[in-house]
């Protein structure tokens, strides 16, 4: 069910991409068993049913089969398929390739596909290119996504073109149901307070671009009338460790009790790289239970 | 002469591997391998390989020329199940532009790889007409010819090759002449434990051809060069099976649309034949 509040769909992430079948039908078995409802449509998951045609009744079969449904989706980004990519003749195939995942999505039944504006910065090209290029590519992927009934959400990261200013200014020159915010409190966390640390992942990330940082504040508050969906996960304002709520300094309670305000939020969602960091799916679930208060 | 292009079973290997190997087709004096489907399905599935292979190519000398569109499992131009008919488009065109952007201009197509049996046959050929409807404009604004392959499956015969080229005549329609698949056709009914019977049982009964060469000379565009002894599909170098190479290669020459020549050996997975010996074969063949 849609809407604010308790009921809001929870989601996820599983890093599928290193599994093999029968590892991965385990991974879905183990989240179900420890009262999981929904898993992430991940880029990883995409790229599997993208490179192997068979898998894509074969994921549907497995997660129906172990219970579960995907209930948001985050595209491919990297390499040659950003939206902003300004290069003329690396466009074609990263528009097809968008409209073949927004297909996917759609298909795999999941209403929100979480886009990044950009991942790599192109040398011989302003920032304003990349963006003027990003806006190209919206013109010509939101009536695709319109049509499938998917919202496009477009993430904060902490990397030029990625900033809540630019996510918020192009959902502002398109307004459309279809295009939305995915906010990221991870991410949001890095660039509200990494500024104390010179290590901090923003400042190679920008300082790689030849610009400064553009240290945010209240990221959650601007986004919120936007925000459709959103990834939890947990740092120290230094790295994207994506690990688990009170790993970090992310103030949670406070996060969850304003995120279940915004008003267009479809679903929530886990992206703590468990994989990366040992956790159990038991004490993955239970610690996003407990800040539920399911 | 025609450009002549190498398959190669690239899913075997790693990146290092994937690298060797083309060093190894350029030392034999190779210039040209195909964009196969595995190839095609690399890039779909791991967009940093997008740029990747086409630098890896270069930097052993070579050029893709000709491709292949992935097959199967819910991916044929045929596909009469409704709901999954979008993706399969959407995947296509996909594949086309990249198909494009690797520099290629010929891609051949199975017209049915998974015949749906409780399905009639007449509606997965009304598929593949919707599909082509839909397809061949994207084609011709690439500039990629489409080319129709026969098989030794339903809905694949060079009757249902021909049929779909002449109700859509276009310059970027065409024929794959796959040598093999017409072999099998032509001679498997001679030949015990020949694979054709189990692909038509629960269908209709073979409907075993003649002069397929002959038949689907004047559209050929593409052509799928490799052996077998009219049992199995074995994708095996010339000489290794039971095809009168000489005239066929002759008669091949003298195709009007021939754009490219494929060598479809598959070397690795079924064969275990070195390189040196698939290109000295094909060299024998075109001298």
């Amino acid at each position: 069910m849609k809407g604010t509040g308790a009921d809001i769909p929870f989601t996820y992430f599983c890093s599928f991409s290193n599994l093999d079948e029968r590892m991965r039908r385990m991974m879905m078995e183990e989240f179900a068993a420890n009262g999981a409802k929904h898993l992430v449509l991940s880029d990883g998951l995409f790229k599997l049913i993208s490179g192997t045609p068979k898998l894509y009744l074969t994921i549907q079969n497995e997660m129906s089969a172990a219970g579960l449904s995907f209930v948001d989706s985050h595209a491919p980004f990297g390499g040659e398929c950003d939206p902003a990519i300004p290069v003329p003749e690396y466009r074609r195939q990263m528009l097809a390739r968008l409209k073949f995942t927004l297909q996917l999505a759609c298909d795999f039944g999941v209403d929100s596909c979480c886009v990044h504006v950009d991942s790599t910065v192109y040398p011989g090209y302003t920032l304003r290119q990349h963006f003027d290029a990003a806006r190209r590519t919206l013109d010509e992927i939101l009536p695709v996504a319109e049509k499938l009934g998917v919202v496009i959400c477009l993430e904060n990261i902490f990397k030029p073109l990625n900033t809540v200013g630019e996510v918020l200014a192009l959902i502002g020159e398109f307004p459309s149901p279809c295009l939305g915010a995915c906010f990221d409190v991870g991410h949001a966390n890095i660039m509200e307070h990494g500024m104390s640390s010179p290590d901090c992942v923003a400042c190679d990330r920008f300082g790689k671009a030849g610009v400064p940082v553009p240290w945010e504040h209240d990221a959650l508050g601007r986004m919120l009338p936007h925000i459709v969906s959103c990834h939890l996960h947990d740092n120290h304002a230094v790295t994207d460790d994506h690990d688990l709520p009170g790993r970090g300094t992310v103030d949670w309670a406070a996060t969850f009790a304003r995120l279940r305000t915004a008003p267009r939020l479809r679903s929530m969602q886990s992206e703590v790289i468990a994989a990366a960091h040992a956790i159990p799916v038991k004490t993955l679930v239970g610690t996003f239970e407990k800040l539920r208060g399911a | 002469m025609v450009p002549f292009a190498y398959c190669y079973d690239w899913g075997v290997f790693e990146e290092k591997g994937r690298q060797v190997a083309m060093a190894e087709f350029a030392a034999n004096g190779v210039k040209h391998i195909v964009l196969t489907s595995t190839l095609i399905e690399m890039i779909s599935g791991n967009p940093k390989l997008y740029l990747k292979l086409q630098t890896e190519a270069r930097d052993a000398g070579l050029t893709f020329v000709d491709s292949h569109m992935p097959f199967n499992y819910e991916t044929d131009i045929a596909l009469p199940v409704a709901e999954y008919r979008p993706q399969m488009l959407a995947r296509m065109k996909f594949n086309l532009e990249l198909i494009h952007d690797y520099g290629v201009d010929t891609c051949c197509f199975h017209i049915c790889s998974h015949y749906y049996k409780e399905i009639p046959m007449a509606r997965h050929m009304d598929a593949a007409r919707s599909s082509l409807e839909e397809l061949l404009p994207v084609a011709e604004e690439l500039g990629i010819v489409i080319c129709l392959e026969n098989i030794f499956q339903p809905c694949n015969t060079v009757d249902d090759v021909l049929t779909l080229i002449g109700e859509f005549p276009s310059p970027y329609l065409g024929a794959c002449f796959d040598i093999g698949h017409a072999h099998l056709m032509e001679q498997g009914m001679h030949v015990p434990n020949c694979i054709v019977p189990t692909h038509w049982e629960g269908v209709c009964p073979v409907p075993w051809e003649k002069n397929v060469l002959d038949r689907m000379l004047p559209h050929i565009v593409d052509c799928h060069l490799h052996d077998n002894s009219a049992d199995l599909d074995t994708h095996t170098i010339p000489g290794m099976g039971t095809i009168d190479w000489a005239p066929a290669m002759a008669k091949l020459r003298t195709a009007p649309r021939l754009k490219n020549m494929q060598s479809e050996v598959i070397p690795v997975r079924r064969n275990g034949i070195p390189i040196r010996r698939v290109v000295e074969s094909f060299d024998r063949l075109l001298k």
